[in-house]
């Protein structure tokens, strides 16, 4: 199971694809989600959800909206035009981070069983 | 099948308030333990089961912690330097002062000396702390208590040189900082601790 430092690098860029599949969502429903396609192997836990959020609004690539869903308030987050831009910017530097992770530990691999 | 009631919002709401004052994210916080716990309820979970995995998944340091997390990701770092002065000279000041102590009461030689370099480190680092705490407040939670421990650290540490240094008006100057400390730092910093575990003890009452 990644740990908690693994996963808030890429946290940001989880969240706006996230937004960007189903429209609008708040904090539960994130966690929920990333829990089910991962197979409870990655669990939002310590916090790291909401500072990711909070740092997405601040810079300006999500917006919130307060509903009422039964007698208690709920925010849910959305893409902006500018988060709608990052998202394939993000991706692909995500990808390509993923790429060189696969090539250096693939060395190291090798070196180790050579 | 255990009912989320109005009774067990009104518990969560409370120990969310009682720990974040960001009112988006208190709403945040209530809204998502509320979830939580009432899926763990549909699963057959009693309440106080529900309520102590929701917390120890979410917030298992305290939900205090996330809104730490929040405005430590949201605020600029104190920068390289500030840090390094605050701790290099806290340090020297802490040896300097301890060792001058043990000197003085030794009678040994350079004990003043020692105690004197001591304590212009002391006011150098209270120095640092309180620019770092006036302008990155957003970074201290507990500013009052950190202002005021930096006010009365310094003014202390500079009483401590004059007397060292027999200049007029140290007595004064190292009661005033002495006051300082005593009468607002320690009271705050206690309060502050007693708040951060009121959770807890309302929890285990």
């Amino acid at each position: 199971m990644p740990t908690n430092e693994l996963i808030k690098g890429t946290l940001g860029t989880i969240i706006l694809k996230l937004l960007q599949e189903n429209g609008k969502m708040y904090g539960y429903d994130i966690t929920r989600v990333v829990k089910q396609r991962t197979d409870g192997k990655i669990l939002l836990k310590e916090g790291s959800l909401y500072p990711a959020l909070h740092k997405l609004l601040a810079e300006g690539l999500v917006k919130t909206e307060e509903m009422l869903i039964g007698n208690r308030p709920r925010v849910y987050y959305s893409l902006t035009p500018a988060g709608k831009k990052q998202i394939a910017i993000r991706t692909e530097e995500l990808a390509g981070f993923m790429e060189s992770i696969r090539t250096i530990m693939g060395i190291q691999t090798t070196l180790s069983h050579g | 099948m255990a009912e989320f009631t109005q009774q067990y919002q009104q518990e969560i709401e409370r120990l969310v308030k009682t720990s974040v004052h960001d009112p988006q994210l208190q709403m945040e916080l209530i809204d998502h333990c509320c979830c939580s716990i009432e899926e763990q309820l549909n699963e057959g979970m009693s309440f106080d089961e529900a309520f102590a995995i929701t917390l120890q998944d979410l917030a298992p340091h305290g939900m205090h912690e996330i809104e730490a997390q929040v405005k430590l990701i949201l605020t600029p770092q104190i920068p390289f330097t500030m840090k390094i002065t605050m701790y290099f000279f806290g340090f020297v000041a802490a040896m300097f002062i301890l060792i001058g102590f043990t000197f003085k009461a030794f009678h040994w030689p350079m004990a003043s000396q020692m105690m004197f370099i001591g304590f212009v480190s002391l006011a150098t680092s209270m120095l640092a702390l309180l620019t770092s705490a006036i302008r990155f407040s957003s970074l201290y939670p507990n500013r009052l208590s950190t202002i005021s421990g930096g006010i009365g650290g310094f003014t202390f540490s500079i009483g401590c040189i004059f007397k060292l240094m027999h200049w007029p008006g140290a007595s004064m100057i190292s009661l005033l900082g002495m006051a300082v400390i005593t009468l607002i730092f320690v009271p705050l910093f206690f309060w502050r601790l007693y708040q951060a575990d009121h959770g807890t003890l309302k929890r285990a009452e």
